[in-house]
């Protein structure tokens, strides 16, 4: 059986609902006969819904924001070239990022259906950069 | 969980419907992480657009390894330490009157709850908010936090102590 210490480490992550089952029974199983540990789940979990409370007190993000991350992550288009006909051709485009970084791409048209071949976007993902 | 992977990989496929849905899923929730750390409104905001612009640009890179939640916050995260750290490099403290909008509503015992949360330093407050509001389980939140179980346990532990110190 489970030890006091162990158990009260434990716990608060039994009000919260996640331990695995097999700590979820030994805590039941120690708290059922330790009253101390007891109280320590009726403290904790008091203390648990009191912290929900005032976290969800903190009103939501303001609208502003979102409208400064769909005009940061969005690329102005500087130019496009389009070589061959809609079944069969390759397109290039140039932009720029809202940050300034400019992005090459093309794609291959084959029967009406784009397929990107060429990414500066990828490879800076590859490379890490933000 | 399946249903975030969905919108997260729709928006790997630059899907902007997607993005403005996984924002509109995550963006508070950001937000009041960010307040818990940073105890400041404004550079919440901050965080919320870094965070969300990076998810924007990296979500290719997601491997599917942990929750997407872990993920988002643990960009969110770094974003948040980043800025912790300047401030304090610039001598600027935390405007912690700029958490509550107007704490007039709140009775007596949230304002007590506020006030010992933030009495406690950032790396507890931040497991505090994790678990009892986020609730994660303590091994997601050691992979969140890249530190063992047995610290993310203690850090707790110091936590409600000090918690049940002030509000007793």
């Amino acid at each position: 059986m489970m030890q006091c210490e162990q158990v009260r480490e434990l716990i608060p992550w039994y009000v919260n609902a996640t331990l695995s089952r097999d700590e979820a029974a030994a805590v039941a199983e120690h708290i059922a006969q330790c009253t101390s540990c007891r109280e320590e789940l009726a403290q904790t979990l008091q203390l648990s819904l009191q912290i929900h409370t005032v976290i969800e007190d903190v009103p939501p993000v303001p609208k502003s924001v979102w409208d400064t991350v769909r005009g940061e992550k969005g690329e102005v288009p500087l130019g496009s070239l389009n070589l061959g006909s809609f079944l069969l051709g390759l397109s290039l485009g140039l932009s720029v990022t809202r940050r300034g970084r400019p992005r090459f791409t093309s794609d291959l048209r084959l029967f009406g259906r784009q397929m990107p071949i060429y990414s500066t976007r990828e490879k800076e993902e590859q490379n890490g950069v933000s | 969980m399946a249903h975030e992977r969905d919108l997260l990989a729709r928006v790997a496929r630059r899907d902007e419907a997607s993005f403005q849905r996984l924002y509109d899923e995550f963006a508070t929730r950001i937000f009041r992480y960010a307040i818990t750390i940073l105890r400041n409104r404004h550079l919440a905001e901050e965080v919320v657009q870094e965070t969300m612009i990076t998810v924007w640009d990296k979500a290719s890179t997601y491997v599917g390894s942990s929750r997407v939640s872990t993920w988002i916050f643990g960009i969110a995260r770094h974003k948040a330490y980043d800025i912790l750290k300047g401030e304090k490099k610039g001598g600027r403290t935390a405007d912690v009157s700029a958490v509550m909008d107007d704490p007039a509503p709140a009775i007596e015992r949230e304002i007590q709850v506020h006030t010992a949360l933030d009495g406690l330093p950032p790396d507890q407050r931040e497991i505090v908010f994790l678990t009892f509001y986020e609730n994660l389980p303590y091994r997601a939140i050691a992979s969140l936090l890249e530190i063992p179980e047995g610290t993310v346990k203690s850090r707790m532990y110091h936590a409600k102590k000090k918690l049940t110190e002030a509000l007793s």
